[in-house]
């Protein structure tokens, strides 16, 4: 069996801070899922095109398969399930359930951490800036539209928080 | 009965699995971990026919970590058929000594890991000698093509004929006569989650597999064929599904999962694939070629229509002749006409396998005719809502499969329709001075719910009440995101009278899920639904038989509703059902559990109706069309959750709209796929999303469950000619290939000016 050299890493993951030995060439997506068996984050293409496997990364949805683990030392991750607050969703999960914004539910986590990442930013969008903001997230099965209600709700929720 | 006397279908509930699907819990196939697992990759030919001559397995054997080597000479080569039911056409081979597409299966490797299996297929040393290839199903047909298979010699995998009345007498009888020949393209599902398939085959002789697929028992029915075993030694058991579309009907990647699970005895193996593997190798949209004549009188009805059909099948038989048939009789069972005639070759060639993909036919006949509708509607100056509203086919016209129509909304659809996108006015616009120019069409549609008679159609469901007063409603049925699993809830709780939030929904999983044909044709509502409603009386006939006891009145004089049985003429007298579902289990004395069953067959197939109606803006500099707006109204029968069917019509829409303008499969000389990834091939993202509105029309059909008809596929079906009617009405040009790019719009335009 092939073997390489590791590199220790040490970053937080859900606010529990990680120390891992990993090998350079392991995504973020290969970590989180077969290290720390977070399968929450997807795998939908492993090219940096379909959004499946967005995390946050100090707050910023970054795609975590085209991240290299190692570069994430010091750093601040969240995944999906992450999110919630112990029992309490977080109100974009609880919009998305509301308006019917997940069919198959696998561009889910990613398409609610890319929406996480522009409220964060921007907390009142409009329709146009949330249908940029999730351009880089493909969904095939709802046509987006629920999906950017969703958003808009769970905005107007967080602004009376 | 009005949808507010219900309490449970009618409404919006969330589904049954999203609280699991936004906090990251739900388990996909890529997602499960099991202790000993191993991991399986497959090797890929890159030519797009060859013979293989040897397949050197001995170093990659050796490599560390390998556990086992797969090829034509140690694993089975019965062939087999993916697709669901079509035994009858089997050629398909786990590994075979020939290879037809580029991507066919050479060998396969199991391992203790991704990397160790990588490496392996690299060390695996292939002699191959190139075989001529076809591409063009046109060509691949005449004398001296290149051979897909060494049977049949002229590459013909079906040939169809059928129709009624005369056709040639159609013709002679009619005013005039429309021709054109449409093409359609190879579409690709593109759902998001990748194959994903885990197979243990126990030293007990149980094979277990969780796979994606859409059809749990006719997976099963099919691994048994094709391994050898008996049918109650294979257990299926559905993961969550990320998306189907077709793509997961019956065998995708299970068969080459299994084969390497059986070399490994008692471990798990998974198998997984790439998006490109997905891309290049897994079934894609036929690519149909469709010459369509429709002969009509003056007065604007249609006396004869004939259809001459290629159809591209690509390398394997799946479903052949299934969805080109199907084609055929969505085609001549929308409008009234008496002479009818379908002819169409179903073509072997030297790509990846065409296959099940939602709407099943229906799109490719639907382009052509939609698009001649407006041809007939223009030359006759009948308004094109006036002719379809003439024409179509209503309640008690024979219909899909020979079936009399039991309700058709679509007049309700094209009138709301056209309300609500502005038909009259916008129709009258004139724009051609702009370098954006809008336009409108319209197109409609029907779609079968179910496949009854032309398939088997059947489930049996089972629902059995626990001592707390819920009830689990164990199925088969196969949710791969529509929210059948929710649906079939609504109706459960509503026929039982107790809460949905207590309908407890017990996952496919053969070895407890009773038989369901699985989730295709839009049949789980309307099929299922139906076996659920039955299974649900069966169990609440006997909750009301126990009530009588305590309440002292006849069964007849009481319902169910909220989870309480009462009087109707005394509501406050009233028994929980919680209490009599504990006494029926652990009353000493009383007991007798409450089990409701059904085993059901339809003896109707209920088409839905849609009417779409498409705004467009045309840039004439660049080409890019926008879709500006869609309207569909889509005859549900009625909506068990009209936020579900909304979520489907939405979706299907939105794919369409995909079809129509951006999504097709490139091909090279040599019979490679240049563009296997999202970024080349274009599916719809956020920023193509127009303003659709959905407008349900609840014709409430005498034959489904509460009125209800399928609504899974048709969203998908008349969105292209939708689009292509208002380009035409937008800058005055026909379209008659998909998808309809800036390249063709551009080519189209210019031959204008130069002429």
């Amino acid at each position: 069996m092939q073997t390489h050299r590791t590199s220790p890493t040490t970053f937080t993951v859900n606010g529990r801070t990680i120390r891992v030995e990993i090998e350079p060439h392991k995504t973020l997506l290969d970590v989180l899922r077969d290290d720390l068996d977070l399968t929450g984050t997807k795998c939908g293409c492993e090219t940096g095109e379909c959004g499946a496997c967005t995390v946050l990364l100090d707050g910023k949805a970054v795609l975590s398969c085209l991240t290299l683990a190692v570069t994430t030392d010091g750093k601040n991750i969240v995944t999906i399930e992450g999110l919630s607050e112990g029992e309490a969703l977080h109100p974009l999960q609880s919009a998305f359930i509301e308006h019917g914004a997940i069919q198959c539910g696998y561009c889910t986590p990613g398409m609610i951490l890319s929406a996480n990442s522009l409220l964060n930013d921007n907390p009142n969008p409009t329709p146009e800036e949330i249908k940029k903001a999730l351009s880089g997230n493909l969904c095939r099965c709802t046509g987006y539209q629920k999906i950017i209600e969703a958003v808009e709700d769970a905005a107007k929720r967080i602004r009376r928080m | 009965m009005m949808a507010e006397e219900f309490f449970a279908v009618g409404k919006s509930f969330p589904r049954k699995d999203s609280l699991e699907k936004a906090i990251g819990d739900g388990l996909f196939g890529a997602d499960i971990r099991m202790p000993r697992m191993l991991v399986g990759k497959i090797l890929r030919n890159p030519y797009a026919h060859a013979r293989i001559l040897r397949v050197h397995t001995e170093k990659a054997e050796r490599l560390p970590g390998v556990k086992s080597v797969l090829t034509a000479k140690n694993t089975t080569t019965r062939p087999f058929n993916s697709a669901v039911y079509q035994e009858q056409l089997e050629n398909q081979r786990i590994f075979d000594d020939e290879v037809r597409f580029v991507g066919d299966a050479v060998a396969g490797v199991v391992a203790v890991n991704e990397e160790v299996a990588e490496v392996a297929l690299g060390l695996i040393e292939v002699e191959y000698k190139p075989l001529p290839a076809v591409f063009d199903p046109v060509e691949s047909m005449r004398p001296g093509a290149p051979r897909v298979h060494s049977t049949p010699d002229n590459n013909i995998a079906a040939h169809l004929d059928f129709g009624w009345g005369d056709i040639d007498a159609g013709f002679k009888e009619a005013d005039y006569v429309f021709e054109d020949t449409f093409s359609t393209s190879g579409q690709k599902h593109c759902q998001l989650e990748p194959d994903a398939c885990i197979a243990r085959y126990g030293l007990d002789g149980q094979l277990s597999v969780w796979t994606p697929t859409q059809e749990p028992h006719i997976t099963r029915f099919k691994l048994a064929r094709l391994f050898d075993l008996r049918e109650s030694q294979v257990r299926i058991i559905n993961p969550l599904i990320g998306g189907g579309f077709g793509a997961r009907n019956a065998l995708s990647i299970e068969p080459w999962c299994v084969a390497m699970a059986l070399k490994v005895k008692g471990r798990p193996v998974r198998l997984q694939y790439t998006r490109e593997e997905d891309f290049v190798t897994r079934v894609n949209r036929f690519p149909m070629i469709y010459n369509l004549k429709i002969g009509v009188k003056k007065s604007g009805s249609l006396v004869a229509m004939r259809a001459d059909v290629v159809a591209d099948a690509g390398a394997y038989a799946t479903h052949v002749p299934g969805v080109v048939a199907l084609s055929g009789s969505f085609l001549l069972s929308r409008y009234k006409c008496q002479n009818t005639k379908f002819l169409a070759d179903v073509v072997y060639t030297n790509k990846q396998p065409a296959g099940a993909f939602r709407g099943y036919g229906n799109p490719q006949a639907t382009f052509g005719l939609e698009v001649m509708m407006d041809r007939v509607a223009e030359q006759l100056g009948v308004d094109p809502v006036e002719i379809r509203l003439n024409n179509h086919l209503g309640v008690g016209d024979i219909g899909l499969f020979q079936i009399p129509f039991s309700s058709v909304g679509i007049d309700e659809c094209l009138k709301k329709g056209a309300e609500a996108i502005g038909w009259k006015e916008k129709m009258s616009r004139t724009n051609v001075q702009l370098t954006h120019r809008r336009g409108v069409g319209v197109a409609i549609s029907t779609h079968g719910s179910g496949g009854w008679p032309a398939i088997l159609e059947h489930t049996a469901s089972l629902i059995t009440i626990n001592p707390d007063g819920s009830a689990n409603l164990i199925l088969g049925s196969t949710d791969m995101g529509q929210g059948c699993w929710t649906s079939l809830s609504q109706i459960a709780a509503e026929e039982l009278g107790i809460r949905f939030e207590d309908i407890i929904v017990i996952r496919p999983d053969t070895s407890v899920s009773l038989y369901d044909s699985g989730s295709h044709a839009s049949r789980q509502v309307y099929v299922a639904g139906t076996a659920v409603k039955i299974a649900a009386a069966n169990a609440k006939r006997q909750l009301l038989e126990r009530a009588s006891k305590v309440l002292s009145v006849s069964v007849n004089d009481l319902e169910a509703k909220n989870g309480e049985i009462y009087i109707k003429n005394a509501p406050e007298k009233s028994v929980a059902i919680r209490q009599l579902a504990a006494d029926s289990i652990v009353k000493m004395g009383a007991c007798g559990q409450i089990i409701g069953r059904s085993s059901y067959e339809p003896k109707s197939n209920a088409p839905s109706w849609q009417a779409t109606f498409a705004e467009v803006e045309v840039d004439i500099e660049t080409g890019q069309v926008k879709v500006v707006k869609l309207v569909v109204a889509h005859d549900i029968g009625r909506a068990i959750n009209p936020a579900i069917v909304e979520g489907q019509i939405q979706g299907a829409a939105l794919q369409g709209i995909g079809y129509t303008l951006t999504e097709d499969l490139l091909l090279t000389k040599d019979g490679k796929i240049p563009n296997p990834n999202f970024t080349d091939y274009k599916i719809p993202s956020t920023l193509e999303v127009p303003d659709i509105e959905v407008i349900l029309v609840e014709s409430n059909d005498p034959t489904g469950p509460f009125g209800a008809k399928g609504v899974g596929e048709q969203g998908l079906v008349n969105v292209a000619p939708a689009i292509a009617n208002a380009i035409y009405s937008a800058i005055g040009k026909r379209f008659k290939e998909l998808p309809i790019t800036p390249e063709t719009i551009l080519r189209v335009l210019k031959d204008q000016v130069i002429q």
